[in-house]
């Protein structure tokens, strides 16, 4: 899966942000404040795309986490992503 | 490690409105304290095609000798590139009128696209279906349209020109129709505080809010504008009797006050519990606010000011690029002195004072100014709390 091309991620300061560009902004005018994490898990699908399974690894080799917590929080995240239509098979 | 839901925020729910508001808050807060350029204004001209009396920056719209001193697109291009990669974020486009550039689209295009939040401020009297089309496709995160009164003849009074009024609702209406999210303000002088009931009307009729900003504090000229706000603003007792007569004021000072400040909109200097017991006021500190700290302002000419309403301190951020300038303009900005005048004044609470508007009002950063003074004091005699 991947991310929907016309976002940019931004870190100002220390909060990490994402915003649409140009014709994006018609259907989405704000923008996604996410968490370091949350940063890393979009800088992959907005490159090159992922699978959970490659996402999850990611995580667990930047964080001190267990599997069973890593695999919660990426799941919010990218259920979030879903319902928001920012995401592509 | 939590990763968790990203926060949607910004225009929509209320809950999503408090989040923008939280962050952006916190974010400038960071900024101007490691002094990372987060907001900045791209004045991309001075000339418009109205005539107002009351504007502190207008140039002629057809004069060359100013056309020829702005900015090309490619230096405004430029510049606008070296302030992303150093934290520009919120970015505004204004004039004068931005739209009287022709080549304001080749300006505009590359900016939506390049990781900012666009606001555009604008008179909407040049937004015709070309202008609107664009927008409707790549529209900035919202349009700010200031208007100048509810009738023809008041446009004419103020402008010097009557039609532009059906071209400003046209325009704000080719706006929403394209879906733009539109924001309307007043700038009110002698010449249009009576329309100020109609203008709310008119702000219902046209974007579903009757409530609209208005700047009644007018700045007198600065960067060499030739305008004449100061014959055109309404006096003290007058703005005084706005503030108090204005139900909405109260309730966004405390909202945009919060626990810290003071009560206020225009001083953000004064904590509260001090404002509260009326004083003793120490010195105005030097800059108070985001500008030349974490934010900026760069002129029609290039030069790189803390805020509109100074023509000094300046960099240039063309010429020896925008990190440099930046660089220097928050050193000279440190440096702004405070105004020692303003020291023990049992008005301070209720005073609109700040660094910019001195300069702006007497050349100075460290003179007061009688027309603020007087309007403090007349704002906290209506208030019923003035000593004395």
């Amino acid at each position: 899966m991947k991310i929907k091309d016309g976002f940019m991620l931004r870190q100002i300061v220390d909060v990490w942000v994402v915003v649409p560009l140009g014709e994006r902004v018609v259907d989405f005018n704000g923008m996604l404040k996410v968490s370091e994490s949350g940063a890393l898990l979009w800088g992959k699908l907005a490159n090159s795309g992922a699978t959970r399974e490659e996402l999850l690894a990611d995580l667990l080799a930047s964080y001190e986490v267990d599997v069973e917590t890593a695999t919660r929080d990426m799941d919010e995240f990218l259920n979030s992503l879903q319902q928001a239509e920012l995401l592509t098979p | 490690m939590t990763t968790g839901a990203p926060d949607l925020i910004g225009a929509g729910d209320k809950d999503r409105r408090f989040l923008w508001f939280d962050t952006t808050n916190r974010m400038r807060e960071l900024a101007t304290q490691r002094r990372v350029p987060l907001i900045g204004t791209l004045e991309l001209t001075a000339r418009c095609n109205l005539s107002c009396q009351m504007c502190f920056v207008r140039r002629e719209g057809t004069d060359p000798a100013i056309a020829t001193r702005e900015l090309s697109a490619e230096a405004w291009l430029d510049v606008a590139r070296q302030a992303l990669q150093e934290g520009a974020l919120f970015l505004l486009l204004t004039g004068g009128e931005p739209l009287l550039r022709r080549d304001f689209f080749d300006i505009y295009d590359p900016l939506s696209r390049m990781g900012f939040f666009l606001t555009l401020f604008t008179n909407a009297t040049l937004l015709g279906d070309r202008e609107a089309a664009v927008f409707a496709q790549r529209p900035p995160s919202k349009a700010v349209v200031t208007l100048y009164g509810a009738t023809p003849e008041t446009y004419g009074r103020v402008c010097g020109d009557p039609s532009a009024f059906s071209r400003a609702v046209a325009g704000v209406r080719r706006l929403v129709a394209a879906g733009v999210r539109t924001e309307l303000r007043a700038t009110l002088s002698r010449d249009n505080i009576g329309d100020l009931a109609a203008l709310q009307d008119l702000s219902e009729d046209l974007v579903g809010v009757r409530k609209l900003e208005t700047n009644i504090l007018l700045t007198p000229p600065v960067r060499g504008a030739s305008t004449q706000p100061r014959e055109r603003r309404l006096s003290p007792a007058e703005v005084a009797v706005k503030y108090r007569q204005d139900a909405d004021c109260d309730a966004i000072l405390e909202e945009e006050a919060g626990d810290r400040m003071t009560v206020t909109a225009l001083s953000g200097a004064i904590p509260r519990e001090t404002a509260a017991k009326g004083g003793p006021f120490a010195a105005l500190p030097p800059m108070f606010c985001a500008g030349g700290r974490g934010s900026f302002w760069i002129a029609w000419d290039g030069r790189m000011l803390p805020c509109a309403l100074m023509d000094h301190p300046f960099t240039l951020p063309v010429r020896d690029g925008f990190a440099p300038a930046w660089r220097k303009l928050t050193g000279e900005t440190d440096r702004i002195p405070g105004a020692v005048e303003c020291g023990g004044c049992e008005h301070r609470a209720y005073c609109s004072v700040c660094p910019g508007r001195l300069q702006a009002e007497t050349g100075s950063f460290t003179a007061t100014a009688p027309y603020v003074c007087e309007l403090a004091q007349r704002v906290h005699t209506a208030a019923g709390t003035a000593q004395g």
